[in-house]
This record gives C-alpha cells, structure tokens and sequence, in this order.
C-alpha cells in the first residue's frame, strides 16, 4: 500500500495547487497591466506637486517631469540606483535641477531627498520624500520644525564655507535635532555632496541628450 | 497536551485559546500600523479582504486537498490575493500603499491569516467566507482601539493623515486635540504598541472575569 500508492494519491492535489498557481499568475499579471498607467499617472502627479513647491513657477516654462535624466553617481548621490534630474528651463535656458538624491545613512536607514537647486548653484529647497527615522525623535523635520528644512534655502557650497557645511555638533553652521543628531548629520551631508556633484556635472545635468 | 488537541476533537474551551493565541499571534506583526488610525484602518480592511478572499478560494477547491500540499496550495492562494490587492492599492490609493509599505507583502506569511484560510478549506463556501470575515473584522477592531488610543495619547490627535491616505473625503476626520510634541513619545514608538496590546488584553480579560466568574 505504501509509499507508490500514496505517491499516487497526491497526484491531483498536486495538479490543482499547480493549477492555482497558474491562476494567480495570470491574474496578477492582468492586474499588473491593468494598473500600470494608472498607478504611474498618481506617482507624477504628486510629484509634480513636489516640484511646483520647490521651483518657483517664475524659473520655468518648460514641462520639469519629462525633462528628465537619470544620472549613476552612488558615491555623491548615496545610492546604487539611477538618480532622476529633472531640469527646469525658460525659454530654452537652464535655470534650475531638481534632483532625487538619498541620505543612505540615517539612524534607520535611507532618507530619500528632493533637492532643488538653481542654475548658479543656490539652494532653492530641500524635502524630505520618505524615511524611517524614529517617530517624534527623527522626524523633527516634519511637523516639530519644518523650518529646519527652510534653512538650506539660499545656501550654496560658499556659504556657508565648505567646512562649516555640518551640523553644530560636528563644528558647522546647521542646527541638529534634539535627540537626532544622526537624522540632521545624514541630511546635511547628503545635501552638501548634491551640491558638489551639481557642481562638478553642471554642463552635463543640462546637456540634452 | 498537543496530541489530545490534534487526534481527538478539541474542547470548545482548547479551540478557542487556540483562536485566541493565533489571533495575538496574527496581530503583533501588523502592529506596526497602529500609530494612526488611518493606517490601522487600511492595514485592517487588507487583512479583512485577504481572509474573506483567500477563504472563499480555498472553500472552493474543496476538501480533497490532501494535508501536506492543502498548506501549500494555502500559501499560494493567501499571496497571490495579497499581490492582486497591493496592485490595486498602488493604482487606487499610493499614498496608503506607501505608508505601509513591506508590511503589506508580509501579510502573506501571516500565521492568522494562512491558518485560517487553511482550517476553512474543509468548510462550505459561505461559511468559510463568514469565517474569514469574522476573523478580519476581529483584526479591524483591534488594530483600531490600538490605534485610537496610541495615537490619542502619542501625538493628540485622531484619523492623523487620513485625508491624504483614505481619500479627500476622510480630511473631514482629522482632529487635532493637543499639539503633537506634547504626546507621550512612548506611545508612538514599536514598544508603545506592544504595552498597548497588553493592556487591551488585560481589559479584555478582566471585563470576561467580571462577567463570567471563574470558580477556582
């Protein structure tokens, strides 16, 4: 009776579970597809938002979402991936980038950034994307004091002075939190490199391609 | 102990500690959730979704599913519901999908929900969706009283964020009561909702003892 007998009993089951399988498959690709164009128009158009709020309607006349690059820069941009640029222009000359970069070490991990900044390389504002950092500790940045976040706006790599680009603790010009030193120091840097790469890739974030 | 359980049919009283400790059990992962009611609520309604689904599936094949490959098969129905409902919540409410994230997909591995999925194979069609929506309304009400109360006591406000993550229609919720950094951080952070459940769980206990006296 045995083992072969069994085998044998397992047969249909196994057909179904296969079957299932199979279902699900197709089922999640057709919801896969079905989605896509929907769930691709809400990301951009809450990025749009984004970026409304961060470029000054005054700077650009162009379509900022599709004029888009992608550049690879993990060691100034903080990630392995490809970072998007979004190029501002009015009447066809660069008047600002809005870049995504990533703060990688923040006290829980990645810190996704947007980060503004105009053609002569001044700060036009910096938020926050998403984070995991501690609720009510490492958040201060969003309701505690958003005008932490104000702060980067006018700043560039002369001011302040490149070593004064840290927060207080490590001996430069930016406030940290209390109780987050780690949120505000992995802020402030990722910041300062954007702006180092922005500086050194200038032409390039603007070349059309 | 185990042996008596599984050979014989469990006592009502065995059967429910066990719905008992699955659902503590099926709980504390989802926990996360429940600073804010309105992730609570969205993270409750997947689960409710997911067991009424899943149950029905597995109602539906029917009981000749041997044991070994029923698990098996209950994994695959239990993910593949949970992939079909976050690809809906990415195209119908991102922000909410966002805000819970990997907690979403882990529901997949939930000991609840597979173990309830799995039990209700043997049971017809519309008794095992009455299961699992019974279960998933239990998960509703929980993660809610857990979350109205963290998230009263941590930040001072009730259905925080519920505009931008349950449609424009729930902002109309949103109260504030106190300004946030008077909350008690405690509250807000992971070992919050942990003391929390264990006091939801004392209360429960002692509202049963008061009622139904236990003769010792």
């Amino acid at each position: 009776m045995s083992a072969r007998h069994d085998a044998r009993r397992l047969i249909p089951p196994a057909l179904v579970l296969a079957i299932v399988a199979a279902a699900f498959a197709a089922l999640l690709t057709l919801l896969a597809d079905l989605t896509r164009e929907r769930a691709a128009t809400h990301r951009e158009s809450w990025l749009t938002q984004r970026l409304d709020a961060l470029v000054p309607p005054s700077l650009y006349d162009n379509d900022m979402l599709s004029d888009r690059i992608e550049v690879l820069a993990p060691a100034s941009l903080g990630t392995t991936e490809p970072v998007s640029v979004y190029r501002a222009r009015r009447a066809g000359r660069p008047t600002a980038v809005v870049l995504r970069p990533v703060a990688p070490d923040g006290y829980a991990g990645e810190i996704e950034l947007l980060v503004a900044i105009a053609y002569d390389g001044s700060l036009l504002g910096v938020q926050v994307l998403s984070h995991n950092e501690t609720p009510g500790l490492g958040d201060a940045f969003e309701r505690r004091e958003p005008e932490w976040l104000e702060r980067f706006r006018g700043r560039s790599l002369e001011d302040p002075p490149q070593r004064r680009w840290a927060v207080r603790k490590d001996g430069g010009e930016f406030d940290q939190f209390t109780g987050a030193t780690i949120t505000a120091r992995a802020i402030v840097k990722a910041v300062r490199s954007t702006l180092e790469f922005y500086g050194r890739n200038r032409d390039k974030l603007f070349a059309d391609d | 102990m185990a042996e008596t359980a599984t050979s014989s049919s469990p006592t009502t009283e065995q059967a429910r500690e066990r719905r008992a400790l699955l659902l503590v059990l099926g709980i504390c992962p989802m926990m996360t959730a429940s600073d804010t009611l309105a992730r609570a609520l969205g993270l409750g309604l997947v689960s409710l979704l997911t067991l009424t689904a899943a149950s029905l599936v597995m109602a539906g094949l029917g009981r000749g599913m041997r044991p070994g490959l029923r698990f098996a098969t209950t994994v695959v129905v239990v993910a593949g519901t949970i992939g079909c409902l976050t690809l809906l919540m990415n195209a119908f409410a991102y922000r909410l999908h966002d805000s819970l994230g990997i907690f979403l997909p882990l529901l997949a591995g939930n000991v609840l929900i597979v173990c309830t999925a799995q039990e209700t194979a043997t049971a017809g069609a519309a008794r095992a969706a009455l299961r699992g929506a019974a279960t998933g309304g239990l998960v509703v009400m929980v993660l809610l009283l857990l979350a109205a109360a963290r998230e009263l006591v941590g930040r001072g406000s009730l259905w925080h964020d519920a505009g931008a993550l349950l449609g424009s229609r729930a902002g109309a919720l949103e109260t504030t009561f106190f300004r946030e950094d008077l909350g008690f951080l405690l509250a807000m952070l992971p070992p919050g909702a942990f003391i929390s459940l264990g006091l939801l769980a004392a209360a429960w206990n002692w509202l049963r003892n008061r009622a139904r006296p236990v003769e010792r």
